[in-house]
């Protein structure tokens, strides 16, 4: 996927004041090129909510040791308090080094679930136990990443318009082992997927289209009408096969039908006259939708673009990208 | 957070290791929770444990709220209170143990795990043995594992997972210890307490008290504690003088005996001739909760925090709450108060009527003797030639002991003897009292120290005899050996007796008895070192790492860059990236053909695995089988696509094999 917008330029500041810039630990960096590395400088690490009321239930029992000078409540607070510097260690580490990629984002529609196939990939000899991965204000899914091995992780969000969209910044969090410290990174990916336009409810094809009919006459390559038999080739439709005159051991023929003079559809920005841009893109959508579907060769007449006619999944795909970047 | 939205209810795993954790983590606790809370507690842990299996439903809300009020209600009859040492430990076990019946989010399970080490550092004060220490590890290791177990919710039930979360565990722990270390050592120790002690902070010690009643030390021969121990600086005081003078009691009342403390002096000058050499000491007192010290008789020093007062007591200005130690220098040949005894009526004074039958016996013994001396001895006397038996389990005594024992049961434990001899020689008109302490004490041959054990509480008596002053005696000892009681152990202070039960003993008795000093030797070192720790221990610390008069803001600092060092340490190991798979499998091959190369099969650059392995057979067809295993395990590893788990395990394979590869 090739982003056409100019991106956001990275801002031009000092190292140090970037380092320590309260606006990365909130949202991380500008946009980046995948992969993305997590290290030192994006890690961060705090303690959770049980971390706080552990670091409390110590100081309860450090307040209690040295009323009662009680040696052995001396040394499980310290036991304890350096257990939990030591799983700081581990929870950092269960981030650190991972390398994060994106796999290919399929298109969507507006309005529906866009599917984002996040790769981690653990190049360290160290399993990473249940690192979480999320959309900000997101249910975190789980995953654990063996050594030198990857795993894919769908993230799901909401489209959005249509057109380029940028996969937002996501987080990838930890608290393992004991839940008591949260080390997370945001990634903000400089990558983005495309989103057709939402498909129109009508799905009645237009009547009118056939005005616009090629002047080249039948060419035998359309589904209607039959237009005489040729040799096989390979490609051709079962349904075509004239199975009879193989029965009849005259060989494989394909059955030619004409009709694409008739069938040949031109589905036109301007038979939608007095919609709004947004409304005609839907219809065009859905009508390229149907066309498919029901096998017609079709064509796209936009204002800015137009696409001859013809069908399978590259057409309708080409089709259904020029919707959805129309005017960009 | 999300993960406190996980629910946690069929999670039959992390529930088992932290079922088990809790388990353990209460046994220490039912010795001294009332039995109905200990029975209550152990079925909760099998409810939850049976709930989690799906065999039973958990209360209902509407019960738990009932299982709380009538648990508190409970504690409150039991104790009366809900603070203290043992209502307190009470009640957080109970909470403890109804937590786990609302156990289901992330959050709860945190709030039962910190819970448990509330109820683990209340254990504490009721022991800080080495014992506990190790078993306080385990149990901290359990509850970590538990909580890293719950980390995990997704897994399935199986063997594999327990244990790694066990090893990841002490990953955790093994590193922490060393930081745990330094912080013991080196964090400023305030001296306690910030607060009141409660009153009950160490009532459940073991020790002699300060009254003495028939049955009051005999109680305490079962204990097997150690009340203190000494170690000498030359020459150590041989057996028989083995006296540790406790509390002087002097207050008759006809069946117990008491002190008075207000009522004792604290002088200046003290009235003690000494003959012989002195013996130096230092006394490691384990705490008993009480004021007062031990001394071998008779003490002519006076440690520092600690007074001396006129009956010849060692009192420290504060309870024993914690070890102490104290060096003193006694005088084992003495005279006390050889010229003047004031209070003298003090020492005289008896109800009336008291014994009238002693006293019958007293006036008898009186008309055929003509000096204190010889009245003294006459009633020793008559003890050693009456059937009187030395007993730990004497008869029950009723309206006026000491007539009852002389004449009836004659049959009693050293506080038997020691009153009624002592009200004997006061009906005489001689000065006399009772002397509660220790007496014995044998040396740790493994170490250098004596144990004193409470088994060796004793008590004796001291008259006053005009130019002698106070002379011990003790009546318990001419009790002739044929009556005493083998089991007994006074018996066993006697060195004739002792050698002749040490030769019947037989040798896995022996080692046992070795196994124990060296058990002891160690507690002792745990004593000193970790329960006593304190802030003059510390500061000796500090002093010998040549650190004098260090402030606690340097200690601070000094705590914090030695902390440091030690987290960086760490870091450096935690973060460090192990060698991976492939970097390991061709050093192991390298390491492999090093090996034959020593035996004159080198192999050529351009060779390959197999080829060289054939040819190294050929040279060395006894080990045909391991090379050939060797090669092709290393095959498989470099080129096949293995996963990862039968990677992990021919790895480990390949490493056992060359390291136990011997060509010939």
């Amino acid at each position: 996927m090739e982003p056409r917008m100019s991106l956001a330029s990275r801002a031009t500041r000092s190292g140090l004041f970037q380092r320590f810039n309260l606006a990365r630990f909130f949202k991380g960096d500008a946009p980046s090129a995948a992969p993305w590395l997590l290290n030192r400088r994006n890690v961060y690490i705090l303690p959770t909510r049980q971390g706080l009321f552990f670091a409390v239930t110590l100081m309860i029992i450090l307040l209690g040791a040295i009323n009662y000078n009680n040696s052995l409540g001396y040394f499980l607070t310290f036991l304890l308090g350096s257990i939990a510097i030591v799983a700081i260690l581990h929870t950092y580490r269960n981030l650190l080094r991972l390398e994060v990629r994106l796999a290919n984002i399929e298109p969507v529609f507006a309005g529906s679930e866009a599917t984002i196939p996040v790769v981690l990939h653990n190049p360290g000899s160290e399993r990473r136990e249940q690192v979480a991965l999320a959309f900000s204000g997101q249910e975190p899914k789980h995953c654990a990443i063996e050594p030198s091995s990857q795993c894919v992780m769908p993230l799901h969000r909401l489209a959005g318009g249509r057109g380029w969209q940028p996969v937002d910044r996501f987080t990838l969090a930890s608290t393992f082992p004991l839940g008591l410290f949260r080390a997370w990174s945001h990634v903000v990916p400089d990558a983005y997927y495309l989103v057709y336009p939402r498909p129109a409810a009508e799905a009645r094809l237009p009547q009118t289209s056939r005005y616009m009919a090629s002047l080249l006459g039948d060419q035998g390559i359309g589904s209607d009408d039959f237009a005489g038999l040729r040799g096989y080739r390979s490609g051709d439709s079962l349904k075509h096969i004239h199975w009879k005159a193989l029965a009849r051991e005259q060989g494989l023929l394909t059955k030619q039908f004409g009709g694409d003079r008739s069938e040949r559809l031109w589905l036109d920005w301007r038979m939608l006259e007095g919609s709004e841009i947004e409304a005609r893109l839907s219809q065009l959508c859905r009508w390229v939708i149907e066309a498919e579907q029901q096998g017609l060769e079709y064509g796209l007449w936009l204002p800015d673009q137009i696409i001859e006619p013809g069908r399978g999944h590259a057409h309708q795909q080409q089709c259904l990208q020029a919707l959805a970047l129309y005017g960009s | 957070m999300a993960a406190e939205m996980r629910w946690l209810n069929r999670l039959p795993l992390p529930n088992a290791l932290l079922l088990a954790g809790i388990l353990l983590l209460i046994l220490p606790h039912l010795p001294h929770l009332p039995p109905w809370l200990s029975v209550a507690v152990l079925g909760v842990i099998a409810w939850r444990l049976l709930h989690d299996i799906g065999r039973l439903p958990l209360p209902n809300r509407f019960m738990r709220i009932l299982l709380v009020l009538l648990a508190i209600a409970a504690l409150l009859v039991t104790y009366r209170t809900l603070v203290g040492r043992e209502a307190g430990t009470a009640l957080l076990v109970m909470m403890l143990a109804l937590k786990l019946f609302e156990m289901r989010s992330w959050r709860d399970v945190t709030v039962v795990v910190f819970l448990s080490f509330f109820v683990m550092v209340t254990a504490f004060l009721f022991s800080q043995s080495l014992l506990m220490g190790g078993y306080t590890l385990v149990v901290v290791t359990l509850l970590i594992a538990s909580l890293i177990s719950f980390q995990q919710p997704d897994r399935t039930v199986a063997r594999e997972p327990l244990l790694a979360d066990l090893r990841h565990a002490a990953r955790l722990l093994l590193p922490a210890l060393p930081v745990a270390l330094i912080l013991f050592l080196l964090f400023p120790r305030i001296p306690g307490p910030l607060w009141g002690l409660p009153d009950d902070a160490g009532a459940s010690r073991t020790g002699l008290s300060d009254e003495m009643e028939p049955g009051r030390i005999s109680r305490l021969v079962d204990s097997n504690e150690v009340a203190f121990r000494v170690q000498f600086d030359q020459s150590r005081p041989p057996a028989a003088q083995r006296y540790w003078r406790g509390p002087v009691l002097w207050q008759y009342d006809g069946r117990k005996w008491q002190t008075e403390p207000n009522r004792i002096r604290l002088p200046e000058q003290f009235d003690l001739d000494s003959n012989g050499p002195a013996l130096e000491y230092q006394v490691t007192l384990e705490p008993h909760n009480r004021q007062w010290l031990f001394a071998l008789e008779m003490p002519a020093s006076v440690p520092g925090q600690a007074q001396l007062n006129s009956e010849y007591q060692l009192i420290a200005r504060q309870r024993i709450g914690e070890v102490f130690r104290y060096e003193l220098r006694s005088y084992p040949d003495y005279r006390l108060d050889p010229h003047i005894l004031l209070e003298r009526e003090r020492y005289l004074a008896l109800p009336p009527d008291t014994s009238p039958r002693t006293r019958e016996l007293v006036k008898e013994l009186a008309a055929q003797t003509t000096s204190a001396a010889q009245l003294i001895q006459a009633v020793l006397s008559y003890f050693a030639e009456q059937p009187f038996y030395y007993t730990r389990e004497p008869p029950l005594l009723f309206d006026d002991p000491v007539d009852e024992f002389v004449f009836e049961t004659q049959r009693g434990f050293c506080e038997h003897y020691a009153s009624a001899f002592t009200v004997m020689i006061r009906q005489a008109g001689i000065p006399a009292r009772v002397v509660t302490g220790y007496y014995g004490g044998e040396m740790n041959p493994l170490a250098d120290y004596m144990i004193v054990r409470q088994s060796d509480a004793h008590a004796w008596s001291e008259v006053w005899l005009q130019g002698r002053g106070w002379v011990r005696i003790d009546p318990t000892g001419v009790i002739p050996p044929s009556r005493v009681e083998l089991t007994a152990d006074l018996a066993q202070r006697e060195p004739a007796v002792r050698s002749r039960l040490e030769a019947e003993r037989p040798w896995w008795l022996h080692s046992l008895h070795q196994a124990g000093y060296a058990w002891d030797a160690l507690n002792n070192r745990w004593q000193q070192w970790v329960v006593g720790y304190n802030q003059n221990r510390q500061n000796a610390l500090l002093r010998a790492l040549g650190l004098k008069d260090i402030n606690w803001q340097k200690l601070v600092f000094l705590l914090m860059m030695i902390l440091s060092l030690a987290l960086l340490i760490i870091a450096a190991l935690v973060f460090r990236s192990a060698p991976n798979a492939e970097k390991r499998v061709n050093r192991l091959y390298r390491r492999f053909v090093r090996k034959l190369a020593r035996r004159g099969i080198t192999k050529s650059p351009a060779e390959t695995p197999s080829a060289f392995s054939e040819r190294a057979i050929r040279e060395q067809p006894e080990k045909t089988e391991r090379i050939r295993q060797i090669t092709q395990t290393y095959l498989l590893l470099r080129y096949a696509d293995l996963d990862t788990q039968t990677q992990h395990r021919s790895l480990k394979w390949l490493a056992r094999a060359v390291r136990q590869f011997r060509p010939e």
